[in-house]
């Protein structure tokens, strides 16, 4: 293999975004594919990129299937990130299964900043709301980029009130960059990438050929990515079923810090708090507790 | 300046395709253009890793020795990536060739960075590195300059070494750089040397291109070469 790629030109060997993005998609349509089976298929083979498993015509194909569906979407401009190539950020090895490629609009640079996923339930209440707003707002003031799902309640309140006070915000979507959901964040999803940045490792091709009970899926994976990307993850508020615990369970994996709020372990109904406390999480009760943590 | 930047590039140098090209105005599609990584020109608030490593590397003679620590670690960085990232038969196909520094030799603020780091990336190799072109006379460099050269002008400065190009006629040409921005200093450069030879294949490639976070609107562009 190793040989194979040294003899090989420069041309050959290079990475072309559209053709990788073409073969990522186009390994997306295969029967079964998951972002599991995808990670194993390029652990297998080390230095592999999309393209060293798809015949050129097909990634030509999805290429302009891809490209197009981003077209009509009306999106000016975007890039891609490969795995083993340019800005790829090299924290997202630590992954359970590393995306091999994603897409992005905005200003890439602010993924370098220091990042902080700021999480929660969609149906936030009062007290959680507040929580969420004022953690978003300490966070700007210290120079954190705050960063989030784009799903209704916590997560909304965290990208507007990063905005709002003047900072950096990155959202990660659970949705290709040709789609918004929940659909009233459409706006707030443009604004982010004219403004700030959006991340996406959702296939645009197999998204639009499958119905919701297939693409909810791709929400709680986008969990792992956005662990992954920052250096730690705030839970405001959260169910005992919430999809936010997948992230809790990921940022613990990877080796990231995990940060509860108080309030959580107040609810006699949640188990969830405990059992992240045991495997490694950390209880706080106010922002100088957290700002303390990240001192360090 | 208080950080190195990135310290290693990527394995794989990435070509300027559908997806990029838009941010490089004056390239087209039969340009071959290559670079290893990518920053924003967009920023109040800081700069990537990348970016700081082409600040380091971009760093003037004529500055605090601590930061001229800076860039030739830069220098050794981005030597490092070249060698790692093309075959030694590849390197050795090719006549290597700097795009000219905005100044002359004799001016304080030249500088061979370019030059300096094909010889040491290709050091062991039996490379043809040749500064086939130069400029007539110092100018300000783009990224100092708030009048920026037009590519028309900048083609008028430049001159081929003729000699240097008789002594061995070049087969194939990389022109290397450190930042891909507009793409007008590749295609003066391109234009000179095909005067020469009309059809020899000329590649770019570079440390870095300089991304923009949004659409350039038709207005802005400026005329192309």
């Amino acid at each position: 293999m190793d040989l194979i790629s040294q003899a090989a030109d420069l041309e050959s060997r290079a990475v072309r975004p559209a053709r990788e993005l073409g073969a990522y998609e186009a390994l997306w349509c295969q029967k079964g594919a998951t972002f599991k089976s995808l990670a194993a298929k390029f652990r297998a083979l080390p230095d592999s990129i999309p393209s060293d498993f798809v015949a050129p015509a097909e990634a030509e194909r999805y290429a302009r299937l891809a490209l197009g569906t981003i077209r009509e979407a009306g999106i000016r401009h975007f890039g891609v990130r490969v795995q083993g190539a340019g800005e790829y950020p090299a924290r997202l090895l630590d992954a359970e299964h590393p995306v091999a490629l994603l897409y992005f609009q905005g200003n890439w640079d602010i993924s370098t900043t220091r990042c902080v996923a700021i999480v929660g339930t969609r149906r936030p209440s009062e007290e959680g709301m507040r929580r969420a707003a004022k953690l978003a707002r300490c966070f700007v003031q210290d120079n954190f980029t705050v960063v989030s799902g784009l799903a209704q309640g916590i997560d909304t309140i965290a990208h507007t009130t990063a905005i709002e006070a003047g900072g950096r915000t990155v959202a990660v979507l659970g949705t290709p960059l040709t789609s918004s959901y929940p659909p009233e964040n459409a706006e707030l999803q443009r604004r982010i990438a004219d403004e700030f940045l959006l991340i996406s490792q959702v296939p645009i091709v197999r998204y639009s050929r499958q119905q919701w009970t297939g693409n909810r899926l791709f929400f709680p994976e986008r969990n792992a990515t956005m662990s992954a990307l920052t250096e730690a993850t705030v839970i405001v508020e959260a169910g005992n079923t919430s999809g936010t615990l997948v992230q809790a369970r990921h940022a613990l994996h990877q080796g990231r810090r995990l940060f509860i709020l108080d309030n959580c372990f107040q609810n006699p109904e949640l188990t969830w708090p405990h059992k992240f406390l045991e495997r490694g999480a950390v209880r706080v009760k106010d922002y100088d507790e957290l700002r303390a943590h990240f001192a360090t | 300046m208080t950080n190195s930047g990135r310290t290693s590039l990527p394995s794989r140098l990435t070509a300027i395709d559908e997806t990029t090209r838009a941010d490089h105005y004056y390239l087209a599609e039969v340009d071959r253009c290559f670079c290893f990584g990518e920053y924003f020109a967009d920023q109040g608030w800081g700069h990537s890793p990348t970016n700081q490593l082409i600040f380091n590397y971009k760093c003037k003679p004529i500055e605090k020795s601590r930061r001229l620590l800076w860039k030739e670690r830069a220098i050794a960085t981005v030597a490092a990536g070249l060698k790692s990232a093309i075959a030694r038969s590849e390197v050795e196909r090719h006549t290597w060739v700097p795009i000219p520094s905005s100044k002359l030799p004799d001016h304080p603020e030249y500088d061979d960075r370019i030059e300096r780091t094909l010889r040491r990336a290709f050091a062991e190799y039996d490379v043809d590195i040749r500064e086939l072109l130069r400029q007539s006379l110092s100018v300000e460099a783009d990224h100092d300059s708030s009048s920026r050269m037009t590519p028309e002008s900048l083609f008028e400065l430049l001159i081929v070494d003729h000699e240097a190009w008789d002594r061995a006629p070049p087969r194939s040409i990389i022109l290397f750089d450190d930042v891909l921005t507009t793409g007008k200093h590749f295609k003066a450069c391109e234009r000179r040397l095909r005067e020469i030879d009309r059809t020899i294949a000329i590649a770019g490639v570079f440390v870095a291109r300089r991304a923009l976070p949004r659409p350039i609107d038709d207005f802005e562009k400026p005329d192309a070469i």
